[in-house]
């Protein structure tokens, strides 16, 4: 039917265009994964605000400015006041803090760039997690070393379910640094130990509240916390597994 | 000669390709990853973004583009209530608290205390109450009158611990819209505790300066 030379140009055509189309295919699958997609992202902010020095070098809790993780959903960006609590004394002329400045003196709020960003359709409670002595940094990385904030963690719902079904496997127990309330005291000494997990080794038998039973089975958590005498202290919650329900997430 | 050749470049050939399906695998399984200022891409949106207001986000329906509105004025808050008094207004503070600490001192309310010191009050006052944390040695105030331990801080009464939290004090900010009624007190309580041990490490270690500050570092203070 076609010439020699016809049927070969097909031949090679269709199967040039089958390794091209099946190629990009692959590429666009996993390219538009979350853990590709998004993790490294890594805006410019207005500000060049260093969670490596505030966090890392001058060790303020987590909670000192994202103060009301605890009771609400959405982890507040800090308000101008809290950080002209200390810029209007240290560093009251630096030309890094001009933003923060007029925005004192405007009342116009600071413009952050947000880095982690989850689809409408999912909502995220930041006080149950932090109330279930589950550290900052399961879901946002080592932010102490970071002079710029990036995205980390995928953010993916697969993701989401690794930790909620083998916690013991993925999540960070609470941090001194983070200001996690672990239902006890910590030992006199630990700030040495402020990047370190509570219930590591080093403060077993002290502070140590929340230890894995059964893990490898379920990855159920037991706690010894005391139940709280006064109304309004934010005890924590018995942590447990996280829901797998649909309407947990998506609702 | 030619044979030769063909061979060498064959190899790099082959070296190359699987360098680069090497790094491909790597880069699209998620384990090769570099920063980027753009934002992610978005092939298909879904319905990632709604037409709804976001906490502390952006909202060009009003003129401000604030999505988060402040109060409506004479409204109460459902939760917890607005610090009445102004900072330096002490004297209010105390007649109104002259009960002095509502919550009881047990080793919960202690727990609790420490947590939100340590939290929101050691980056100056340091963990024990000194005065020097690393915020105050950058140059912020003066670690002597930071100093919790000190006798003057010792006769304050619970009202005015709490006032001064709430309202703050000189160069100190106010902290009642981060610290709730109940954590303020806790704190109290543990302030109260930091400053009993002291007292009673003075007494065993005959004056072994439990309280005094060696701080080398530039003090400035605002008056």
């Amino acid at each position: 039917m076609f010439s020699q030379r016809v049927d070969r140009i097909l031949k090679r055509s269709i199967l040039g265009g089958g390794t091209v189309v099946a190629v990009g295919a692959l590429v666009l699958y996993f390219g538009m994964r979350n853990d590709v997609s998004d993790v490294g992202y890594r805006p410019q902010q207005p500000i060049p605000f260093s969670h490596k020095l505030h966090v890392g070098q001058l060790q303020i809790h987590c909670q000192y400015c994202h103060a009301g993780v605890e009771q609400s959903e959405h982890s507040p960006i800090p308000t101008t006041s809290t950080c002209m609590g200390c810029h209007i004394v240290i560093k009251a002329e630096s030309p890094k803090l001009q933003l923060v400045r007029d925005s004192w003196e405007k009342g116009i709020p600071l413009q952050w760039r947000r880095v982690h960003k989850l689809p409408d359709y999912v909502h995220f409670n930041h006080s149950r997690h932090i109330r279930a002595q589950i550290d900052c940094q399961s879901c946002h990385g080592n932010v102490e070393i970071q002079g710029v904030i990036a995205q980390n963690k995928p953010l993916s719902m697969g993701w989401c379910l690794n930790c909620h079904r083998h916690p013991e496997e993925n999540i960070v127990p609470a941090r001194p640094i983070s200001g996690i309330f672990t239902g006890g005291r910590l030992p006199q000494d630990y700030r040495e130990h402020l990047f370190e997990p509570i219930n590591s080794n080093l403060a077993a038998g002290v502070a140590a509240r929340v230890r894995p039973i059964t893990a490898p089975q379920f990855g159920a958590w037991e706690t010894d916390v005391p139940k709280p005498e006064i109304a309004g202290i934010p005890h924590p919650k018995l942590p447990g597994l996280g829901p797998e329900n649909c309407s947990a997430c998506h609702y | 000669m030619t044979g030769s050749m063909n061979t060498a470049l064959k190899i790099t050939i082959a070296i190359v390709t699987i360098l680069l399906v090497t790094f491909a695998i790597g880069v699209l399984s998620g384990k090769i990853w570099w920063f980027s200022e753009e934002p992610p891409l978005m092939v298909v949106p879904d319905m990632d973004d709604q037409f709804h207001l976001k906490s502390q986000g952006e909202a060009r329906f009003f003129a401000d583009n604030r999505a988060q509105r402040d109060p409506i004025e004479g409204t109460l808050p459902r939760v917890g209530r607005a610090y009445p008094f102004a900072m330096g207004d002490v004297d209010s503070a105390e007649k109104y608290f002259a009960a002095g600490n509502p919550l009881p001192k047990t080793e919960s309310v202690l727990a609790r205390g420490q947590n939100r010191f340590n939290t929101f009050c050691s980056p100056c006052h340091n963990y024990t109450g000194t005065g020097d944390g690393l915020v105050q040695q950058k140059g912020f105030g003066n670690a002597e009158t930071m100093n919790l331990l000190r006798e003057q801080a010792r006769q304050y009464s619970d009202a005015k611990i709490f006032h001064v939290i709430s309202a703050g004090q000189n160069i100190m900010p106010a902290y009642a819209d981060r610290i709730s009624e109940t954590d303020r007190w806790t704190i109290v309580h543990y302030v109260r505790e930091l400053q009993q041990k002291a007292a009673g490490g003075l007494t065993q270690s005959n004056g072994m300066a439990a309280t005094s500050v060696q701080s080398s570092t530039i003090s400035k203070t605002m008056q």
